[in-house]
């Protein structure tokens, strides 16, 4: 069995040790593999923009130094030009300006491409892993964690595919291509312009190092002013209820006073950073005329070398600038990669067996033998349950909260696995069933009811996608929820806003019965589903049900008197343990636990059942 | 209803029994991703908005100045550069002296340290003047925020209103940090620059702007398109993290109802309608840069080209001709930036601008109910209430409740009672002046609502509302909500009264134990038990409890009853009641049909008197027949031939999973 993950504790600022790194860089680059050839373009491309780059100030020299020759002829310095090698150089400057446009294109490109290509991916493996994880790992991990690693960190990832690998590999390549240049025309000169360049290089490292944290307290209170903003205005209510709102104002401005420190200490930063790398880049520029121009004097370099030096200068000089942060995306992105794997390597422990295979015509029969289970060994949470369910069998359980009643019914989809013993659905047990035929058979509406954002008829359909309208009507019907949505003046069509914002909490559990109700099944559970439903609807819904419960077997849980009377079997919890089984007078008379409870919440029920005037018999 | 709970219709919009908002009010945009993405780019000059910006920078108007004197400075030093190198190169060919090349050199570091100090300058006082304004703008709209009542918050949805705080001020820091002088400053370049070139050679400066037509077409052009592409990939982005985000969030529901493979397929639609999106994107991103190097080579080479011709000619001297070309091949570059900067901040202008007008659309939204110029505050008070005559309309001509005149007298609990619509909401929310009465007055103690202060009326007013909502923060901070004064002895005496005591100190850290977001770790019974503790040390003279549905473990259940009983002891209250056990214990009961009372009196009285609060009792918690339009018969029908179509298709249905699971 997997250990449930997704730590809070792995913070954006973990560091990892190196060869895990490179491990992790690795495993991330195989993501790109399957576009390899358009890694070869982008490398091909690479090649041709550095070659280009490098081409032009080669042309613009050519063009000065030979088709504008200086030649000195006695005292007179004479100006010789040819015509036809000024449009070469031209022509060519301009052909060379377009091929190297064309491959910095297709590098930036491809390099996107690949970098999207991969997140696109990422996200897909990430989702599909989620959705088939089992209860348990969704138990142990934080929502808002997770969606950290399926958002920025996959976008971490992108960017150093796209950055911190191709990019990286341009600057190096035209780096090396043209220093190799430049030492060949002159040595000091060379050093000159490289000496700068480390200056740069090194200077931008340390701005990049420096700024991160800023940043990342940038983005930190930024999320902190949404969180304040978002209470405020969804508590807005409460504010107002107790006159708070300069209160709240205080509360904001804290925060917006973050924000604003840290945005302008970072500015700050820029501030003195960004004139003093243009200020470097001039100097370099003053440097190269100064010492290139007496070279120029005393007949060692042409003026066209110097305006290589020159040119070469600025074609390097924004790459350079952007070394620090390549650099930097290295160490983040394998941060980032190993908290996506740690996603991507979680296995379920509810997965279909070998050979699984589903009982035909199944009735409903279901039986605990000697169950036992526990999230944590060392805390069981229910201790050899015993539960034999006939066909058609209503089965109450009652008990306090934490007693175990959910865990009960939860193993029955296998929602979570047992610890020991077996759950046997039609005499075969649950783990032997194909998972997916399983749940087809066991329906479950539980307490909290969650509603995506779609269209009501979306939303009753979900398990059934394609269901007709005949049958998501005849649904929404036997749950008492289809009046109500036809006066609605857009009726199923309904948008459903986020979680079902704009619905009662009887509403909702209404529509969450309906769509158990679409998958017609074998197995209906209760999870204390009617919490939220005023008592007539809920008594509106029963009588539906009692229809609908004929050839099912239903597990109820609930504190309703009326449920309890009914059921076949009542099974009271207690710490795990099932500790009353019988009918509802046969535990009335027994005493303990039930009659506890039913004298704490249910008594008052049954008054008021007794005193009211028209009190039929029994519906159903 | 407050006894139907959820009712038929309850919930739908009866959170404040206003007016028919549908499920997509005005600002809601949850549904339709394609519609209105225009709305992001506004008009370059609007004269009220510049106005309205000018209040916000008018208290930093001399830093400003000053960020602007700078800007030129270095839009001088810096384009200069390229005169100086030409300079020193036409003068080193011509003499061939070393000392003009020294001296060259040396006025060329003072160029660059000017333009680095004024450069610094800018950024420096920038920094100062955008993030206060920011800061006071953010703080501004939140402020105004919780000052909109009610009415406001009926119409749009929290999603929609944060992002005016956030995302649309965010687009304003772009411009306020960088852009305007951003601007300025290529505006001043491109002068300067210009004039530069003019001056080494007028005739080669103008081959050089050939070029320009070209390029602002192409820049135009291509912005129109980037933009548009850019905006396709924040909208799909977003729908790719809000589907993950939600199927996240109801993956049990997911699980249980198999539909993973459905929504993969769904997700992965989203997914590369995304991946779609952003190629595009990048296709457009990576095309501008090289079309504007290969526009700059175009223009260096025609610039050799004339040049030649001209020498060649011998229209100018050799050294000069050759300086001019070099100094050509610097300035272009130079020339070319601010004119591709300018194509691109036209864009953040206009989103910026548009970001402005929803900003300020927020801040021109008045709170339609203030404080009268002559309000007082409301002094101690008994707690006697009387609606007298009340009527109360939310849309003109939709009347909601209709002449209603009650009488509470102090101390006395009143249980309103009704279905969804009847107005229990609308009166207790006239007590608070959430919303001013059309005809009538609200009184208490003979201070008609409308005369005293809000502030002093939500101190004598206590609302406990049916969700408790709690904040982020600890569980003492949630019951010193009531009163920020309060002690922590007091706080804790208010737990004791409500019987949270005892289990709070049970919590991991007893009073300062931590809430999460909405309190997800409390069960919704303690969260109510937060909520009445502070309540009670508030301690209003007027409680309005809107009693919560929610089932609770009897222990709980029973605490909560013992809370109510002391909450309500000793003040006026109305209560919105769900419970049986108090609307027997209130002292009277008001039965509400269509914004009128119909019935009042003890639960006693009006069970004797078997009228329409006898039905309602028996209809809560008596069995009776199904009342509700529809023919179940049907409905079952329909059921059993899905299962009979099921059945048929099961042996195959059943069989596949098998299969793909080997």
């Amino acid at each position: 069995m997997t250990a449930p993950a997704i730590p809070a504790a792995a913070s954006p600022r973990f560091r990892l040790r190196l060869p895990a790194s490179v491990a992790i860089v690795l495993r991330i680059l195989l993501f790109a593999r399957p576009y390899w050839r358009g890694l070869l373009v982008t490398a091909i491309s690479i090649l041709g923009a550095a070659a280009f780059a490098v081409a032009s100030p080669l042309l613009l020299r050519w063009a000065v130094d030979q088709a504008i020759g200086t030649e000195l002829v006695g005292e007179q310095t004479i100006i010789a030009i040819s015509a036809w090698l000024v449009a070469i150089a031209a022509l060519a400057l301009v052909g060379a300006a377009l091929l190297r446009g064309i491959s910095m294109f297709l590098q930036r490109y491809l390099a996107e491409w690949v970098g999207q290509t991969v997140a696109y991916d990422l996200r897909n493996a990430i989702y599909e892993r989620l959705q088939t994880l089992s209860f348990r790992f969704h138990d142990a991990s934080e929502t808002g964690q997770i969606m950290v690693r399926a958002t920025q960190d996959v976008e971490v990832v992108r960017m150093f595919i796209n950055f911190g690998g191709v990019q990286l590999a341009f600057t190096l390549v035209l780096a090396i291509a043209t220093v190799a240049l430049m030492l060949v025309a002159d040595w000091q000169l060379t050093l000159i312009v490289f000496g700068f360049l480390t200056v740069i290089a090194v200077r931008s490292a340390i701005v990049a190092r420096r700024l991160r944290p800023i940043w990342n307290d940038v983005q930190e209170s930024q999320a902190q002013l949404g969180t304040v903003l978002q209470e405020a205005l969804s508590g807005i209510r409460v504010v107002k209820a107790f006159g708070r709102h300069e209160h709240e104002g205080r509360k904001f401005g804290g925060t917006a006073d973050w924000l604003e420190r840290r945005s302008h200490d970072a500015s700050m930063v820029q501030a003195v950073n960004m004139p003093l790398m243009t200020m470097l880049g001039a100097l370099a520029i003053v440097a190269v005329i100064w010492v290139g121009g007496r070279k120029v004097l005393g007949g060692d370099l042409t003026v066209g070398e110097v305006t290589m030096f020159l040119m070469y200068l600025t074609v390097l000089q924004m790459p350079i600038r952007g070394l620090g942060w390549m650099v930097m995306m290295v160490p983040r992105a394998a941060t980032a990669g190993m908290r996506i794997f740690e996603i991507l390597d979680q296995e379920s422990e509810v997965n279909d067996r070998p050979g699984a295979a589903a009982v035909e015509n199944p009735r409903g029969h279901l039986r605990f033998r000697g169950v036992s289970f526990a999230y944590d060994p060392r805390s069981p949470v229910l201790n050899e349950i015993e539960i034999e369910a006939q066909p058609g069998e209503l089965i109450a359980l009652l008990g306090r909260t934490g007693s175990g009643k959910s865990t009960v019914v939860n193993l029955v989809p296998r929602f979570y696995d047992v610890s020991a013993g077996s759950v046997e659905f039609d005499g075969r047990d649950v783990r032997d069933w194909p998972l997916e035929a399983l749940r087809r058979q066991v329906a479950i509406v539980q307490q909290e009811v969650f509603l995506f954002a779609a269209t009501l008829r979306e939303n009753i359909a979900y398990g059934r996608p394609d269901a007709t309208q005949e049958e998501i009507e005849a649904a929404a019907m036997l749950a008492r929820i289809h009046p109500f949505i036809s006066r609605l003046p857009e009726g199923y069509d309904t948008w459903v806003g986020e979680r079902g914002a704009n619905f009662s909490g009887g509403q909702k559990q209404r529509i969450a019965i309906a769509r158990a109700l679409l998958m017609d099944p074998r197995v209906l559970i209760f999870d204390d589903s009617t919490s939220s439903v005023d008592a007539a609807t809920e008594f509106e819904i029963q009588q539906a049900m009692a229809a609908l419960m004929k050839g099912r077997t239903t597990f109820v849980i609930a504190h309703r008197l009326r449920s309890l009377r009914d059921a076949d079997q009542i099974l009271v919890l207690d710490q795990g343990r099932i500790v009353q089984r019988g009918r509802h007078h046969e535990l009335l008379e027994e005493g303990g636990l039930y009659r506890e409870i039913y004298d704490l919440e249910l008594r008052d029920q049954e008054s008021a059942g007794a005193s009211a005037p028209v009190a039929a018999a029994g519906a159903s | 209803m407050g006894m139907m709970g959820g009712g038929m219709a309850g919930g739908w919009s009866s959170n404040l029994g206003g007016g028919g908002h549908g499920p997509r009010s005005s600002w809601a945009s949850s549904a339709s991703m394609a519609d209105g993405w225009d709305k992001e780019y506004g008009s370059l000059y609007n004269p009220d908005l510049i106005r309205r910006f000018g209040a916000y920078i008018r208290p930093h108007r001399r830093a400003l100045l000053a960020a602007i004197v700078a800007n030129a400075i270095f839009a001088v030093a810096f384009n200069v550069q390229v005169l100086v190198v030409y300079r020193a190169l036409s003068d080193a060919l011509d003499t061939g002296e070393l000392s003009r090349l020294n001296w060259i050199a040396g006025a060329f570091i003072v160029i660059v340290l000017v333009s680095w100090l004024a450069e610094f300058v800018r950024q420096w006082l920038m920094a100062n003047v955008g993030h206060p304004i920011l800061r006071r703008m953010r703080q501004d709209v939140f402020d105004h925020l919780m000052r909109l009542e009610h009415r406001f918050y009926d119409r749009g949805e929290v999603g929609a209103i944060m992002s005016r705080v956030t995302s649309d001020v965010q687009v304003l820091q772009e411009m306020l940090t960088s852009g305007v002088l951003t601007v300025i400053g290529d505006i001043f370049g491109l002068v300067i620059i210009v004039a530069v070139m003019m001056v080494i050679d007028w005739q080669l400066a103008l081959v050089a702007m050939a070029v320009l037509p070209i390029l602002v077409v192409a820049m135009a052009f291509w912005s129109k398109r980037a933009r548009k592409a850019f905006l396709e990939t924040r909208v799909a982005i977003a729908a790719v993290n809000s589907t993950l985000n939600e199927d996240l969030n109801g993956v049990r529901v997911v699980q249980s109802l198999n539909r993973e493979r459905e929504n993969a397929r769904r997700f992965d639609r989203i997914n590369n309608w995304n991946l779609r999106a952003t190629r595009r994107a990048g296709l457009l991103s990576a095309a501008i840069m090289p079309l504007v190097e290969i526009l700059i080579a175009a223009a260096t080479a025609l610039i050799i080209v004339v040049a030649a011709i001209r020498l060649d000619a011998g229209g100018i001297a050799p050294e000069i001709g050759i300086a001019a070309i070099v100094a050509f091949a610097i300035g272009i570059q130079r020339f070319f930036d601010p004119v591709r900067d300018l194509v691109l901040q036209y864009t953040m202008f206009q989103r910026a601008m548009a970001g402005a007008e929803r900003v300020f659309e927020v801040l021109d939204t008045e709170p339609e109910i203030e404080d009268a110029a002559d309000a007082e505050d409301l002094p101690d008070i008994a707690g006697h209430v009387h609606f007298d005559n009340v009527s109360l309309e939310y849309v003109e001509g939709v009347r909601v409740l209709f002449d209603l005149d009650l009488e509470v007298q102090p101390g006395e609990t009143v249980a309103l009672v009704g279905e969804t619509g009847a107005g229990k909401t609308s009166i207790t929310s006239l007590l608070t002046r959430n919303y001013d009465v059309t005809e009538g007055a609200v009184r208490i103690d003979d201070h008609d609502v409308r005369g005293v202060s809000r502030a002093s009326l939500v101190r004598r007013v206590g609302v406990v509302l049916q969700e408790p909502f709690l904040f982020t923060g600890t569980v003492l901070d949630n019951i010193l909500y009531g009163d920020l004064q309060a002690t922590r002895e007091q706080a804790e005496a208010a737990a004791k009264v409500v019987g949270a005591d005892e289990w709070i100190r049970r919590l991991p850290q007893g009073y300062d134990t931590p809430l999460a977001e909405r309190a997800q770790n409390l069960s919704i019974g303690q969260r109510q038990l937060i909520a009445f503790a502070r309540a009670i040390l508030s301690d209003p003279r007027i409680l309005v409890l809107d009693e919560a549905t929610a089932n609770v473990d009897s222990h709980t259940e029973a605490l909560i009853q013992a809370a109510i009983a002391r909450l309500l002891r000793g003040r006026t209250a109305f209560v919105i009641a769900h419970r049986l056990s108090t609307i027997r214990s209130v002292d009277r009961i008001i039965v509400l049909e269509y914004g009128r009372i119909i019935e009042q009196g003890s639960h006693d009285e009006l069970l004797a008197r078997d009228g329409h609060y006898a039905e309602l009792y028996r209809m809560m918690y008596a069995e009776q027949e199904d009342h509700s339009d529809f023919n179940e018969a049907s409905a079952l029908a329909v059921l059993d031939r899905m299962r009979a179509r099921a059945q048929n298709g099961a042996g195959s249905a059943v069989a596949q999973p098998a299969a793909v699971g080997d």
